[in-house]
């Protein structure tokens, strides 16, 4: 039973006790890749200039039960048919919305966190949060 | 080799043997530039700040470097210039007076409403073996020409407002950078936040308190409800962008006019790139307005209505070259908007080119391009590497009418 409580607090650490350090770069990259068009306007996912905060929102569950939360749609656009960023009008399939705007697709696609592509890297560490802390939590923005 | 390319070879050897070859173009003379580049303010982005300070980059303003528009509809195809007082020939709608262009693309965003702010650009190309990778030019079927400018050009503009003594200050430069399949952008202030400017008065004046005005102005700066809702109305343009709701913060009256010069001289322009300059819930302005004579930002200025990223600033910039005809059928005989590569300001053409001319006969490239270097017939598979060069997408199709 011990162990049992042991491993549930373990699991659940990340979601509730502070970031890991893959949790604050992540946040770092998005606030350097995406801030210029996401800290503003209705696609705004950029809300605070708290790094903790600034993650547990983007697992909130939106206003509009409809819609994805933050995560779920970044990873969406994130997920690049190739490790290259290709020009803008070689989305596939047309009007796919999977290609970031700007010249920040291709500073983002040239990074790399720890040798790992940053892409790539912003795509396992938000699906290891999304897959450790399934219970979203409500907005207060 | 074509023709064309031997004739810009010998442009070229010409112009290295007396020099010109790879100098920058003096546009403006140095007495009207100087004072104007000595009030530059601190600024935080190390390449633009380098940029402004390099003796390589050019400036211009609308005099030194006259707009010289393109026609390519019949019957009066050309360019002609734009010079003051210049009455155009518009059929029913009288959108562009002798007095102005009241045309929304090809002048500074935010601008209209306002009055003698003076707006100075500036041109930085990439250099390349001695020289310039130069802007690339070529003719369409429609005898338009455009052109492509090379990865790594960086244009700007340095907004000036007038001080009560006379002085001319900058209040913001704006900055776009050319990458292989757009332009990045970034506007810097003093102030990209309502936040920032009331720490700045804070700081400059600490007895803000007991100045009646000054406690008013800041009262104003640190709340959130001061927005006003204004409609942006595309007018004929609804092709290029619908109509949208944006905010505006009137900045009440400082009072005190050495406080404005010292907050615009004293202060470090920084990236808004993103910023919010005041949020009340969902609304947001993205930089200050006023109504008052001398303020951070001149009167009328209403650039809180456009964010700072580049699908915001594509909205206008990516029409360029388009005819002006698709817009609105009762100004066909002007033509297509000005610039080319989402580039409203610079043009190839030498002024003295006439709307009278015949067809293209008047479209008479400005020397001063070519013999520097700056301006090349486009030839992708030898000069202008596809590495260097691309053709940016236009959100139209070009046709002849």
């Amino acid at each position: 039973m011990q162990n049992l409580v042991l491993s549930v607090l373990l699991w659940s650490l990340p979601c509730v006790a502070g970031l890991t350090w893959e949790q604050s770069s992540a946040v770092s990259l998005l606030r350097t890749h995406c801030r210029a068009c996401h800290q503003v306007g209705v696609n705004r996912f950029l809300v605070t200039s708290d790094d903790e905060k600034q993650w547990n929102y983007l697992f909130e569950l939106p206003t509009d039960r409809s819609l994805s939360n933050w995560a779920d749609r970044i990873t969406v656009v994130l997920k690049w048919p190739t490790e290259d960023p290709k020009n803008l009008t070689e989305r596939n399939p047309p009007l796919s919305r999977w290609m970031p705007v700007g010249i920040e697709r291709y500073r983002l696609a040239e990074k790399t966190i720890v040798a790992e592509p940053a892409r790539n890297f912003l795509l396992r560490v938000l699906n290891d949060r999304a897959l450790n802390c399934p219970n979203s939590f409500e907005s207060e923005y | 080799m074509g023709y064309r390319a031997w004739i810009s070879g010998l442009v070229v050897i010409f112009s290295q043997s007396i020099g010109l070859y790879g100098a920058p173009i003096d546009f403006m003379s140095a007495s009207k530039l100087a004072p104007l580049l000595s009030a530059l303010p601190h600024i935080k982005d190390r390449q633009i700040y380098s940029i402004l300070r390099d003796t390589q980059t050019m400036f211009y303003d609308h005099d030194s470097l006259i707009p010289v528009y393109q026609d390519s509809v019949t019957p009066v195809l050309g360019v002609r210039a734009n010079t003051t007082g210049l009455k155009i020939a518009v059929e029913g709608d009288r959108i562009f007076t002798p007095q102005g262009f009241r045309f929304p693309f090809g002048h500074t965003a935010g601008l209209d409403q306002t009055s003698g702010v003076y707006v100075l650009t500036f041109w930085s190309p990439p250099r390349h073996d001695g020289g310039y990778w130069p802007v690339a030019f070529y003719k369409d079927d429609t005898t338009r020409w455009r052109w492509i400018f090379p990865t790594g050009t960086v244009f700007g503009e340095i907004l000036f407002t007038k001080s009560p003594s006379g002085r001319q200050i900058p209040f913001e430069i704006r900055v776009r950078h050319r990458y292989l399949t757009g332009w990045s952008v970034d506007v810097l202030r003093p102030f990209p936040t309502a936040e920032s400017l009331a720490n700045q008065i804070e700081r400059f004046r600490p007895n803000w308190r007991s100045v009646p005005i000054l406690a008013k102005a800041m009262e104003h700066l640190k709340r959130n409800d001061t927005l006003v809702k204004t409609h942006v109305d595309p007018g004929y343009y609804t092709k290029a962008f619908q109509g949208f709701d944006g905010f505006l913060d009137l900045l009440p009256d400082l009072g005190d006019s050495d406080l404005v010069e010292n907050l615009l001289t004293q202060t470090e322009f920084v990236s808004a790139l993103g910023e919010v300059w005041k949020r009340d819930g969902q609304n947001e302005s993205y930089a200050a307005s006023t109504e008052a004579a001398f303020s951070i930002v001149p009167k009328g200025y209403r650039g809180g209505l456009y964010a700072v990223n580049e699908v915001s600033c594509n909205r206008c910039h990516e029409q360029s070259g388009r005819q002006i005809g698709e817009f609105n059928f009762n100004t066909v005989l002007y033509g297509e908007v000005w610039g080319e590569d989402r580039i409203f300001t610079w043009h190839p053409f030498d002024p003295i080119g006439r709307f009278d001319g015949p067809y293209e006969s008047n479209r008479i490239v400005d020397s001063r391009f070519s013999r520097a270097g700056l301006l090349e017939d486009y030839s992708p598979s030898s000069l202008h590497p596809a590495t260097q060069y691309e053709k940016l997408p236009r959100p139209f199709k070009i046709h002849w009418r």
